[in-house]
């Protein structure tokens, strides 16, 4: 190899290597902002259309900025010089291929150009060693190469931490939403699937399920479409969810009763299904009345069993009155700090369960079939409807009384632990708004009004937000 | 363009040259190189060390053995320019009395400025146009002189009482800064022997020529120099300025002013010329470490906390000599 091959060769490695540094340089700045960026989007972000862009900027603009940079170096004049006295020190030249790159410059026929060119070349082969890639531009290729996977990673498979909250919650709230309204229903599979199993499952193909899931789906399967995606995990949810099963277990039984009653038809194959599926969850008396209904021999005996099964179902209904408080004593036990958040939670499940028994139930509204079961089981019901249109009753002697100055005085028919009646966190007399006969809505509340309430108890902005999202879950969108 | 041969005489000459001195100084390498040096280099050389080391033997020797002219001139608060450069003085010929220029002891190829330090700054500054230009002014005439001229001054580092320092202008003109150091006991011995035993010392026979000297300075400006060490040169001059970013602390703390680029170009024609002494056709990196100290030395001026705490300009260099890499 000659001395002029030989500078050519290290003036191209030269130049790549100093391409090569600033590409590293290219690569690792953007690749770090796309790593920052990626643990927000990991973090705050739930769409996957975001994620997927930026996993696809974690892996292009890196990928092209190093390129750029390593372009723009290649075409940039390398600093030879300080190479070939590189090379001279590596290879124990005493400055001779430096001087002899001079003297080629200026004198190239001289005999010192020979004498020199003498010297080196029995050494010049190996000049490739004192040319290595520079420990820090590895190191720079390797953070930047770290820092484009650990964003693609988390852009793309980490989940944002509100979806994937602690599941014993969920589920000891479920539970109590399915003791308090007296049936045992197993819940929605889809909704113990989102809740439930997503953080527990550590399996490769179940964790990449679970990362595709989300919240809007969650919410869907819990039937609150549109509600925010902060209620996902909310209590009220689930309780109305609980209420819808009972519900429908009531329209059951009403409609078996009213079929079978006048008929004296037999029950479907479907119906037979439904009672029994019911009766495994449900207590002792029901179950017993529902396997005295599917094993009535007759239609008189069927009746009659149908009347003691809608007998038994009065009986545990009318002892759950009190069940909204104990998921709301659920609350209370995992959140201690936020009690008072709690309390006013309570005071509005009260008020839901209230409006239910008095005939004002606006998230189940338009449910005929609870209308009628709810008829059915309130004797109470066309008395304080009756009230209505007689004076004000002091909350102490009828509780669900409306006054006709269109205000009624509440009392809330439970209690909270040993902190005794609901009533005494209620401000009594305030008036409510009421439909006009003939509307299809009921007493319309706004957030706004119940802000001031929610503010009067000073409660923390994670527990004002929490009644927020309760109030909006039984209201349906916010009023 | 010069030739192989050219190189090969020159060498050969200043070898030759080398060996002559040695014959009459014991020990001092680097003092006599630091002067052949000055020689191929056209430049100057401080010698700064006690009286009696031999600092005028050597250059009585160098001189002999090139065959040139030399004078000496002693240095004293009372000397005045005139006494070195000459003067004009009216002379009667053919019965017309006119001026006629007296040289003074500045006119020689070889001129020992011995302690220099304790003339006044206005006389030694008589010497800056013959340093630098080699020329002297005296009136409206401005006389030539004649190369090789090498001016070799000496001072005493020790009594400082009743001295001048040099002015920064005249010491930046130096081109290297020896100091002649004691002679070990084997060196002394030697002395001894060869000053007090048979006829004494005898200066050396002419062993090479002034167009020898000037033919060799034609092959040093020729030995190439890498860009890298060039470059390399410029920053370790850098280094000595206490506002440069390469600059070490001590530097920073104790200099007032670092060298200046005559510096620079001082310590690059030297390394030329230390690698031409050496055989080399190229400037190598340990012939810039040779000469860095002697180039540098005395254009470094210390604060007055370097003056005070008694810092080594030496010692700041080889600091900077350190702390500079070359790549």
């Amino acid at each position: 190899m000659t001395y002029r091959e030989t500078v050519a060769a290290i003036e191209r490695r030269v130049r790549r290597l100093s391409a090569a540094a600033t590409a590293g340089v290219a690569l690792l700045i953007p690749a770090a902002a796309a790593a920052v960026a990626a643990v927000a989007v990991a973090l705050f972000t739930v769409s996957s259309t975001a994620r997927l862009s930026v996993a696809l900027a974690a892996l292009g603009i890196p990928s092209v900025a190093a390129v750029l940079g390593f372009a723009f170096r290649m075409r940039r004049p390398s600093r030879l010089a300080q190479a070939l006295l590189r090379v001279d020190v590596s290879l124990g030249l005493d400055a001779r291929l430096s001087s002899l790159h001079e003297v080629a410059k200026t004198a190239p026929d001289s005999f010192i150009f020979r004498r020199l060119e003498a010297d080196v070349s029995l050494r010049l082969d190996q000049w490739r060693k004192a040319l290595p890639v520079s420990a820090r531009t590895v190191a720079t290729y390797a953070t930047g190469a770290t820092c484009v996977v650990l964003a693609v990673v988390l852009s793309t498979l980490l989940q944002p931490p509100h979806t994937t909250a602690d599941p014993t919650d969920r589920e000891s709230i479920a539970g109590e939403v399915r003791g308090a309204d007296g049936h045992d229903e197993p819940t929605n599979p889809s909704v113990d699937g989102a809740i439930g199993d997503a953080p527990t499952t550590t399996g490769a193909d179940d964790a990449a399920d679970e990362a595709e899931r989300r919240i809007d789906d969650v919410l869907a399967d819990l039937g609150l479409e549109g509600a925010p995606a902060d209620g996902g995990g909310d209590p009220g949810a689930v309780e109305l969810g609980a209420r819808d099963d009972a519900a429908t277990f009531d329209a059951l039984i009403a409609s078996l009763h009213e079929r079978l009653g006048a008929s004296g038809a037999k029950l479907t194959i479907d119906e037979q299904n439904a009672l029994r599926e019911a009766a495994t969850d449900a207590p002792a008396p029901v179950r017993q009345a529902i396997e005295d209904v599917l094993s009535a021999s007759s239609d008189a005996e069927r009746r009659e069993a149908l009347e003691t099964l809608v007998a038994s179902v009065e009986t545990p209904r009318d002892a759950s009155q009190d069940e909204p408080v104990a998921s709301s004593r659920v609350s209370t036990e995992q959140e201690p700090d936020d009690e008072a958040a709690t309390i006013a939670g309570d005071q509005l499940l009260a008020g839901l369960e209230e409006e239910s028994a008095g005939g004002i139930p606006p998230a189940l509204e338009g449910d005929a079939a609870e209308d009628a079961t709810r008829e059915a089981r309130t004797p109470g019901s066309e008395d304080a409807e009756a009230g209505d249109e007689g004076p004000p009753v002091p909350a102490e002697e009828d509780s669900g009384e409306r006054a006709p100055g269109s205000y009624v005085l509440e009392r809330t028919p439970t209690a909270i632990g040993d902190d005794g009646e609901v009533k005494s966190y209620l401000t009594t007399g305030v008036p409510l708004e009421f439909a006009e006969e003939g509307t299809a809505t009921s007493a319309r509340v706004s957030y706004e009004q119940i802000e001031s309430i929610v503010a009067m108890r000073e409660l923390s902005p994670e527990a004002a937000l929490i009644v927020r999202t309760y109030f909006e879950a039984i209201t349906e969108g916010g009023s | 363009m010069i030739t192989e041969r050219d190189l090969e005489t020159a060498y050969v000459a200043f070898n030759r040259l080398r060996e002559a001195v040695e014959t009459v100084i014991v020990g001092h390498e680097k003092v006599v190189r630091a002067a052949l040096i000055a020689l191929l280099c056209r430049g100057n050389v401080l010698l700064e060390g006690v009286p009696g080391l031999g600092k005028t033997l050597l250059v009585r020797a160098l001189a002999g053995a090139l065959g040139l002219e030399f004078s000496r001139i002693q240095f004293t608060p009372d000397l005045m320019p005139a006494d070195i450069i000459g003067t004009d003085i009216i002379t009667e010929e053919d019965g017309h009395r006119r001026f006629a220029f007296s040289r003074g002891p500045v006119f020689a190829n070889v001129v020992l400025a011995d302690e220099i330090n304790r003339a006044t700054p206005k006389t030694q500054s008589a010497l800056l146009e013959a340093m630098e230009e080699r020329t002297v002014t005296v009136g409206a005439h401005t006389y030539a002189l004649d190369e090789p001229y090498v001016v070799l001054a000496t001072q005493n580092p020790i009594e400082m009482e009743g001295t001048y320092p040099l002015p920064e202008a005249q010491v930046d003109r130096f081109l290297l800064k020896a100091t002649v150091a004691y002679p070990t006991l084997e060196e002394l011995a030697d002395i001894a022997t060869r000053t007090t035993e048979g006829s004494g010392i005898r200066l050396p026979e002419p062993v090479a020529s002034a167009e020898d000297v000037l033919k060799a300075r034609d092959v040093v400006r020729e030995i190439p120099i890498a860009e890298g060490l060039r470059d390399y040169v410029a920053r370790l001059v850098l280094a000595t300025h206490p506002g440069s970013a390469h600059a070490p602390a001590k530097v920073r703390e104790f200099v007032e002013y670092g060298a200046s680029p005559r510096g620079a170009i001082a310590a690059i024609l030297a390394a030329k010329a230390h690698a031409f002494l050496a055989g080399e056709v190229n400037v190598r990196p340990s012939d810039i470490e040779e000469v860095f100290i002697p180039a540098l030395a005395h254009r470094i001026i210390l604060n007055f906390r370097g003056e005070a705490e008694g810092i080594r300009v030496g010692e700041l260099l080889s600091d900077v000599w350190e702390n500079v890499p070359a790549l």
